[in-house]
């Protein structure tokens, strides 16, 4: 199981890096998005700092759903699902290794975007700060179980590049709240004020990969 | 060659399926059975229900009244099924190499079976080339591979020939051949194919989604319904 | 169904009579609340408003467990309905919250937990119900609206957990809730029978919202009948 969960990973990242599509556009709209944001509400330094970590997870959050979605309609697009499905021997393998593709390119992502808000805000940050590492992790698998949960069950849709924000930015509402608070306490020090929120991006994490997992068999959308 | 499959008495049986979409019907009472070293093809018209059937007993389509069911088999209920629909199931960033070696590396059979098979019906040339650079008719020759490629025991397949020219044509229906007396299980689906009529066992001849005549020698008074 | 038959209808009635009851001695019979005054009123409809939003969705839950168990489409039709009224039940109990809120705190949003929670559930329920209007065929509709029913649900706990730490940073909640123990015997009475007439009203929009989803699965089933 654990072989074929790695094939099937690999096989989505390999697609992504012929054509970084997918995760150079997130990156992109979320580094713009950073910019923007300091042109709308800068140039007070500090009221930038204050909104930074809320500000560059939101970009995560969209760039989980963008980057998820694209990841399942390329297996939709020429029917290659449907070859996975009567494939593979546990076909919770397929929703294990969409979950650990998507975090590796969300791990990526929000790397690039945290430190790129380091830098542009001039924000001197504790060496505690080295945590957001295993932080934007545990982050980026749980936003991918999450969005893995749903975008599987939704299945191909004309209407879903809509439907997907509006369905998922609620039920990921804690892993951006959790994932933005422990940013800001890392980057200010307070090692002790994070800990609470690791638990809870753990507990976001598990409560999708292990109800996702539970219902795949028999929530999969095939077409 | 291919490899002889272990004879397990695996059988078909579809049991007055219907399905729906939306209010449109797609497939209206269906009853057939199968079983392993048979050939079995269902003709008809564009939009008769062919492809819903053959997604139907895949597994990939749930009916919306009766039930498809297997016996015997490697796993309960559950055989090694292969399916190559309309759609070649192939991802452009990836090559035709390295989709035999996924198939085979989730089916555990040997990447090489793959290999020959692509060599054999005229895509071994194309082996590294990516899947959205290859023509319609190179993606089906990679397709059918993957589909061997997987040691299925069941090969359901939606217009084998089509795409192919006649060299293609004539490699893959010998390969057929060989598959049925390795004892694998093949349904198809094509409009009237007089090459595939030829090796079928059991012709079906699907008129708006329902059967409208059940044939089980080739050749044999389908003539009379012209449906292609 | 005739004119008639609509007015003699004794579950709707009943529902009817006990919410208008409820209503009339919360406005005019029970005192007003010793600290809060003629506002804690609200009450009335605020609290089992919100009972009835996550009884619902409880509902909508176990529904949607058991149609991917068994592939009961009844069982569907419930998860369906029940998510349906309880939206609308939600959207009350914000707007009621809201109110009171502005009474009390003086402000109409103060993202009090509770409320907040209640808001989420608002929108991924909404979402439930955007996602199943989006999906034709029938049984992917059904499959797609379970793992959602299932998952929203099971979210909830760690919504307001998280909602509840994330307002803590801020200040600590010391409000005076809604149910607190210093409410009097009367006033507490009158809350649990508007708790019991809002679950008749639920319970009977329900069953309305239940047969015309059967009316429509009927309708599919009717071109399956061998003719």
């Amino acid at each position: 199981m654990l072989g074929d969960v790695a094939a099937l990973a690999m096989k989505d990242v390999r697609i992504e890096l012929r054509s970084p599509a997918s995760v150079a556009g997130a990156l992109t709209l979320g580094l713009v998005g950073l910019v923007v944001t300091g042109l709308a509400a800068g140039p007070d330094t500090a009221r930038l700092r204050a909104i930074a970590p809320g500000l560059a997870w939101l970009s995560i959050v969209y760039a989980a759903i963008t980057v998820g979605e694209r990841l399942d309609r390329i297996d939709r697009s020429d029917d290659a699902f449907a070859v996975l499905w009567l494939s593979v021997r546990d076909r919770r393998a397929i929703f294990a290794g969409k979950i650990m593709a998507l975090t590796l390119m969300l791990w990526t992502i929000s790397l690039a975007l945290l430190g790129t808000a380091v830098v542009l805000l001039n924000i001197d940050p504790s060496p505690v700060a080295v945590a957001l590492i295993p932080l934007a992790l545990i982050a980026s698998i749980a936003l991918a179980a999450g969005v893995v949960v749903v975008t599987s069950t939704v299945g191909g849709n004309s209407q879903r590049v809509l439907l997907l924000p509006v369905a998922l930015l609620p039920l990921l509402a804690p892993t951006l709240l959790a994932a933005s608070q422990a940013t800001g306490a890392l980057v200010a020090g307070t090692v002790d004020a994070s800990l609470p929120w690791f638990g809870l991006l753990a507990a976001q994490a598990a409560l999708f990969g292990g109800l996702g997992l539970l219902t795949y068999e028999h929530g999969a959308a095939l077409e | 060659m291919l490899r002889d499959l272990p004879r397990t008495h695996l059988r078909l049986e579809v049991r007055h399926v219907s399905k729906l979409f939306g209010t449109t019907v797609a497939l209206w009472q269906l009853d057939f059975s199968a079983s392993e070293g048979q050939f079995v093809l269902a003709i008809g018209a564009n939009g008769s229900g062919k492809s819903t059937f053959l997604r139907v007993v895949a597994g990939l389509t749930s009916p919306t009244a009766g039930a498809v069911r297997w016996t015997g088999g490697s796993a309960p209920g559950r055989p090694r099924i292969a399916h190559v629909g309309h759609a070649s199931g192939l991802y452009d960033g990836l090559t035709p190499f390295e989709h035999l070696m996924l198939a085979a590396r989730l089916a555990h059979t040997d990447p090489m079976g793959g290999l020959a098979v692509l060599e054999r019906i005229g895509a071994g040339s194309v082996a590294g080339v990516s899947c959205g650079r290859l023509s319609a008719g190179m993606r089906r020759r990679v397709a059918l591979a993957r589909a061997f490629a997987s040691g299925p025991e069941v090969l359901v397949l939606d217009e084998p020939l089509g795409a192919l020219d006649d060299a293609g044509a004539a490699a893959v229906l010998e390969l057929f051949g060989e598959a049925i007396r390795a004892g694998c299980l093949i349904i198809a689906a094509a409009p009237s194919d007089a090459r595939l009529r030829a090796i079928a066992d059991q012709t079906l001849a699907l008129v708006d989604g329902r059967v409208l005549r059940s044939v089980t020698s080739p050749s044999d008074g389908i003539e009379a319904i012209d449906v292609g | 169904m005739t004119m008639r038959q609509r007015l003699i209808d004794p579950p709707a009635w009943t529902a009817l009579i006990a919410v208008v009851a409820v209503v009339v001695v919360g406005l005019f019979v029970v005192p007003a609340d010793r600290l809060q005054g003629q506002v804690q009123r609200i009450m009335y409809v605020h609290v089992p408003s919100a009972w009835i939003a996550y009884l619902a969705f409880f509902i909508t839950f176990a529904a949607s467990v058991r149609y991917l168990w068994r592939r009961d489409l009844a069982a569907d039709r419930l998860a369906a309905s029940s998510a349906e009224v309880g939206l609308v039940f939600t959207a009350v109990a914000i707007v009621t919250g809201s109110i009171w809120g502005k009474a009390t705190w003086g402000v109409w949003w103060d993202w009090d937990p509770r409320l907040t929670t209640t808001a989420l559930l608002l929108v991924i329920y909404a979402g439930y119900i955007l996602i199943r209007g989006s999906i034709v065929d029938r049984d992917r509709r059904a499959r797609a609206g379970a793992v959602i029913g299932i998952v929203g649900f099971a979210n909830v706990p760690i919504v307001h957990f998280s909602v509840t730490w994330w307002r803590s940073l801020h200040q600590p909640p010391t409000i005076v809730r809604p149910g607190d123990p210093t409410i009097d015997h009367m006033l507490l009475g009158e809350l649990l029978a508007s708790v019991l007439a809002f679950s008749l009203l639920f319970l009977y929009l329900l069953n309305r919202r239940l047969e015309l989803e059967r009316a429509r699965d009927e309708a599919e089933q009717a071109l399956l009948m061998p003719s």
